[in-house]
Formats: C-alpha cells, structure tokens, sequence
C-alpha cells in the first residue's frame, strides 16, 4: 500500500508517530526543494533514515526540519541498514527540541528590526514590546506607557474576532501630535510614531516591504 | 441622524456601515449596507470605549483607532460625549472618512436631536475598565498595570 501527501498537512513527526506505534515495517520518502530523504521503519522504531549527505539521527533531523513538501509511505519496504539505535521518541523530540531552538536563535533581535526601519522620514520613534507589554528595544514617548499599550493590542484582538478575522495588516491611533502605529511582527509589537506628514498606505507598504527583508 | 449629516459618508462606495453611539454606549444610530450583520454593533462598541478609556489615562489625546484587516477597515473615533464607528472596505481611503466627519461633525454636535439625545446621559460616566466589563485575561492585564 502507498499513501502519498504534502507536509503541510501532515507533518513529518506525526507521520513518524504513526508508523512506530502502529509497528509497521515501512519506507517513507520525503522530497523537498531541499533534497529526498528516506526514513525506514522496522518494530515499532526509526531504524534508518537518510537525507543527503546525512545517515541515522542527523538524517531524521533534516527531514523534521521540512515544512513543505511531498511525502510517500510505502508498506512492507525492508531497511538496507540500522543506523539508528535510540528509541523513535527520543529521537524526535531531541530534533524538534534543536529544531526550536534554532529557529529561535535565527529570529532578528529587537534591535536589528528598530535599527531596520529606523532612519526613514516622518519617523519620529521606534520601539519594540514583547506580548507581555515589556519593553525590549527603543524607548516610548513618556506619554505612552507600554502596559496600557498591550492592553490596547489585546483589545484590538478581540474586536477582530468579531470580524471573523485574525490577520492584521495594520492598526494605528491618530492624534494632533501623529500617528501611533502598532505591528505585530514575529514575536514582537513593534510601535512607530510618525509625524503627521506621511501618507498611511504608502508608509504602511513601505514598513512591510523592510519587514520582509528582515524575515 | 447618520443619514441627516453625514450623508456624504454613506455615499462612499465601499462604505459597509456606519454606528453612532452616546458615551454610556447607548446606540443612538446606525446606517448600514442591506447585507450587513447588524449584530455587530451590540458587540463592537464596548471594546472601543475600553480603548479609549485606556487612551484618556494620561496617554497623549489619540482620537481616533483605525484597524485595517484581510477583509477590510475598522475606523473608531471618540467625539465629545459620543463614540462613532465606521466600517468600510479594504479599498476605502480613511482619510475620505476623516475629512467628511471633520466638515459635517460641527452640524451634528450642534444639532438640537443631538443635544437631545445627550442630555439623557447619566452625569455620572460609566467606567468601562470595571471587572465586570473585561475577561479573565484584560483584568490580569490591568491588575499589572496598576501595581507598576
């Protein structure tokens, strides 16, 4: 039997999961713009697993790291080699574990993205706020205070709920003094103030634009 | 009243409804494209009051809250004892918006159905950041707020 399908909507890790509990002596390829790889299943375990130029552990590692791509499990297919001699689990959860903490380590710091979009006109401040309304980067206008601020962005949430939408594409307060925008990027709220000499939708365009070279 | 003095407003293609409330979150008018989910303005209003009530604790004096979203924008703005909520289409400049509220807004403060409608509010305003307003979380949020 072959089941083929996308890892967008079945990861790797579950695929895993589902041929170790269920004991199955099984081959699953994975093809990605990034390579193929082979993981080969035998009494309730990864026993080998290759993802050019990787063999065993690092192998798996590479393969979990896919987000995107084509996978295929064939039934009954035998194991060319055991590579692998650490329990499934262990060995999943370790990657995913080292998977995490790259992706955190490769995420931009607070002060690359305030030093990014800083420097462009009309820009009069740039800070940036964890969720929790703690300032990281920059400082706020003494008239501003953070806390109120995630405050703010929280009730900015809900009132998207009722729109049956979450996908902000931007929010901003208005008064005499300017304009207060607020963007959700990554793991951050980032705030530019701006004078009251820019066109919104140019400016907002121009912002996202920088974001996206910092991803 | 929206159709009286802020008529140019509804002429907006893309405009999708317009809401006007007093500052005890009485609805005290609406305009809306036929399609549109009334419901909405029951459960909008609150939110917004909560913002600007945050926003009038010593912040700088934000009038206005513009949220533009995948399916279009939300802009809010606080008038003196009123609350007006306009919700159009992604392809709507609010600065169209802005600019007809800024002309016609002195007719309908002046206006005696207004001042009519204003005088049934309470003296005593409505402090919306009261427990019974907010969720589990925006208390925790303010709990931290207040003990800074």
């Amino acid at each position: 039997m072959v089941l083929v399908g996308n890892l967008k909507d079945l990861h790797l890790a579950n695929i895993i999961q589902l041929n170790c509990m269920e004991s199955n002596i099984a081959k699953v390829t994975v093809s990605s713009h990034d390579g193929m790889g082979y993981l080969y299943f035998a009494e309730g375990q990864i026993v080998h697993a290759e993802f050019s130029p990787y063999i065993g552990e690092r192998a798996v590692f590479e393969m979990l790291a896919i987000n995107d791509g084509q996978f295929k499990v064939e039934a009954g297919v035998q194991a060319p080699a055991h590579t692998i001699k650490r329990p499934w689990n262990s060995v999943v959860l370790d990657s995913l574990r080292e998977l995490d903490e790259k992706r955190e380590q490769s995420l931009p710091s607070p002060q690359k993205i305030s030093a990014m979009l800083s420097g462009q006109k009309s820009i009069k401040n740039i800070c940036v706020l964890d969720h929790d309304g703690k300032l990281v980067e920059g400082k706020l206008d003494e008239r501003i205070d953070s806390d109120f601020l995630a405050f703010i962005w929280y009730k900015i949430k809900k009132i998207l709920t009722l729109f049956n939408t979450e996908n902000i594409n931007y929010t901003y307060l208005k008064d005499h003094w300017g304009y207060l925008f607020i963007i959700e990027f990554q793991v951050s709220l980032i705030f530019i103030e701006t004078d009251l000499n820019i066109i919104v939708d140019d400016f907002v365009t121009a912002m996202s634009k920088t974001l996206k070279s910092i991803k | 009243m929206i159709s009286e003095f802020l008529n140019d407003m509804t002429q907006i293609e893309g405009l999708e409804a317009i809401a006007l409330y007093r500052s005890d979150n009485a609805l005290i008018d609406t305009w809306s494209e036929p399609n549109f989910d009334q419901n909405i303005f029951d459960l909008v209003s609150i939110h917004y009051f909560q913002i600007f009530s945050i926003l009038g604790t010593g912040f700088r004096d934000f009038q206005e809250v513009v949220l533009a979203h995948s399916q279009g924008k939300i802009y809010a703005r606080v008038l003196p004892d009123l609350l007006l909520v306009v919700i159009v289409k992604s392809s709507v400049d609010i600065s169209l918006v802005r600019l007809i509220i800024n002309v016609k807004i002195a007719d309908l403060l002046k206006s005696r159905k207004l001042q009519k409608i204003l005088k049934k509010v309470s003296k005593k305003s409505i402090n919306f950041l009261q427990k019974k307003y907010l969720d589990d979380s925006e208390i925790v949020l303010l709990n931290n707020i207040k003990s800074r």
